[in-house]
């Protein structure tokens, strides 16, 4: 009996420290601008209208200087060892919001710090506010990456 | 002495008269109009609506803050004893879209910070032949910004901001989409990259002083076929990034105090056909970071008391390190590779422990200039702490006699006896 209980216990115990590791570390963490460096191109991030965050299955946090970079990053990982991918909102700099439901845009007149010009918004509201006084072309995450697959080869 | 045959008098005879003519002809179109508080226009558009072309605007000393000042006529625009203009924190300055613009001698303030516009001080847009000279810009967003022009040169500025906007700031000199230009002698400090190129071809780096800048000192993006030359480039937040181009040629150049956890000499990524010569880094955490480089010939280098001389990153293949000084740097090189595709020929290794017998300045036994410690650390940063310890030294004797993780190929045959002037 005590034993059973003793086996139990473990099991609970076991399973609380697997809950704290799949728990732990899904949303972003903030980016040191100014001394974290891109791990896609090395590039200190400094501009926090467009940092980018990775978080892996297993919690681990890369960080990125643009959406090019998260998503050239991206295409390397297998899609089931990646957790979430976030960007920064163009409007809200240092706010992230998830790849996958941001709206994007490509405008000659916003520059990326990699150069294709790729900024990111939470809704297509405030995207069209600032895409009146820029101009360019809205994008979905998808043909994001498929934009920077392309343009990067 | 020196006797000039008759077409060479002819030809020089012709040459003064066509000067004379050039000259007189542009004294009698060109004109001066004389702007400030006591002159005939009390400011700077207004001279600039009533010039033609070829005219030079003479700007007496002042404030002057005009929003947005539009240069559409190839004119010249001289300040006498540096006149302030101002962009009262919130729009450009001046905006030059014509040929052949000079701007010289003006103190530049305070352009704008906006979250679209990349506001300049000064902004050449779409222009040819254009010079900007002896000018002095502080807290500025961006100080000069060139985009799509040609052939334009920037000379003797002295750009400041202050990094309190820290990531806020913008870049000293910006080139986008340009050729031929010339950035000489230029003093620049407190922006986020002291010289900035994307898309640049063919241009011409030399003489510049860049401190204390938020991120790089000098920073190319994709400009193919650039050179810089005789610049400084001292304490910024990262050091220089050289990235994403091919033939780059970097002489004479000195890195120096570029400290910090991702702080670099000189960083270079996916660099191919460039030349790296006669520089000087000193005290640098990391002198030259290499990362995806090819064919890169590095030659006549002094690498002194940085933390990591070379950092050679396992993707780099086919450069050539030749005649370079390594004096006191805690590592050498450092690799994350067991592997080597490039060449180390002929260097000064201060820390060479061998001898020279036949006296022909070449040690006798090959240098291994990777230690064992230096690749733990690349592949696991916090057992840095065990530097300079015992056992740390003791592993090293050991692999350099065995070599079992260090790359064995990656060696110096012929290390120079002697420092190489």
């Amino acid at each position: 009996m005590n034993f059973l209980i003793k086996k139990i216990m473990k099991g609970i115990c076991f399973l609380i420290f697997v809950a704290l590791l799949v728990s732990c570390q899904k949303s972003p963490e903030p980016i040191a601008y100014g001394s974290d460096e891109c791990d896609n191109c090395k590039m200190t991030i400094s501009d926090p209208k467009f940092g980018a965050e990775l978080i892996n299955s297993k919690g681990k946090i890369y960080r990125f200087d643009s959406a090019e970079c998260l998503a050239s990053f991206g295409k390397e990982i297998k899609p089931e060892e990646i957790n979430s991918e976030w960007v920064s909102n163009f409007v809200i700099p240092g706010e992230f919001i998830k790849a996958d439901a941001a709206v994007f845009l490509i405008s000659d007149k916003i520059k990326s710090p990699m150069g294709l010009n790729i900024s990111a918004f939470s809704n297509h509201k405030s995207l069209d506010e600032v895409r009146a006084i820029s101009g360019g072309k809205p994008l979905n995450w998808k043909e994001v990456q498929l934009y920077v697959q392309n343009q990067w080869k | 002495m020196c006797r000039i045959n008759g077409s060479d008098k002819i030809d020089s005879i012709k040459l003064i008269l066509v000067f004379f003519v050039f000259v007189f002809y542009n004294q009698l179109s060109a004109e001066i109009l004389l702007v400030g508080a006591a002159q005939k226009y009390h400011n700077i558009k207004l001279g600039i609506s009533v010039a033609a072309a070829g005219d030079t605007i003479l700007v007496s000393s002042g404030f002057y803050s005009e929003g947005t000042i539009t240069l559409t006529k190839s004119i010249t625009l001289l300040g006498k004893d540096f006149p302030t203009i101002s962009g009262d924190n919130k729009n450009e300055i001046l905006l030059v879209k014509a040929d052949g613009v000079i701007i010289k001698g003006f103190s530049f303030l305070n352009a704008g910070l906006s979250f679209i516009h990349d506001n300049a001080a000064i902004k050449l847009d779409g222009v040819k032949n254009c010079r900007v000279e002896g000018n002095k810009f502080s807290n500025n967003f961006f100080g000069i910004y060139l985009a799509k022009s040609n052939l334009c040169q920037i000379v003797n500025n002295e750009i400041s901001a202050s990094s309190i906007r820290e990531t806020y700031s913008g870049n000293g000199i910006h080139l986008w989409y340009c050729r031929d230009i010339t950035i000489k002698n230029n003093h620049i400090s407190g922006h986020r990259d002291g010289i900035y190129l994307e898309f640049a071809r063919k241009s011409i780096i030399q003489n510049n002083y860049s401190e204390n800048n938020v991120r790089y000192g000098l920073h190319f993006m994709f400009s193919d076929s650039c050179e810089y030359s005789n610049n400084t480039f001292i304490k910024n937040g990262a050091g220089v990034a050289v990235m994403y181009t091919h033939n780059v040629t970097m002489t004479d150049n000195r890195f120096e105090q570029n400290w910090g956890g991702g702080a670099y000499g000189l960083l270079l990524k996916e660099i191919s056909n460039s030349t790296i010569e006669n520089n000087y880094f000193y005290k640098n955490s990391s002198g030259i970071y290499l990362e995806g480089c090819t064919r890169i010939k590095s030659s006549g280098n002094s690498f002194i008391e940085n933390g990591w001389a070379i950092r050679l990153m396992a993707n780099s293949m086919e450069n050539i390190f030749k005649r370079n000084n390594f004096i006191g740097n805690t590592f050498d090189i450092s690799t994350n590779s067991i592997k080597n595709y490039n060449t180390f020929n002929n260097n000064y290794w201060s820390e060479y422990k061998g001898y020279d017998l036949n006296k022909d300045g070449i040690g006798d036994v090959p240098y291994h200039p990777v230690k064992l410690f230096s690749v733990i650390t690349e592949r696991n940063r916090p057992t840095l702490i065990l530097l300079r310890s015992f056992f740390v030294e003791l592993l090293d004797i050991a692999e350099n006699i065995f070599p079992t993780l260090t790359p064995e190929t990656l060696i110096d045959n012929n290390p120079a006896m002697r420092k190489i002037l």
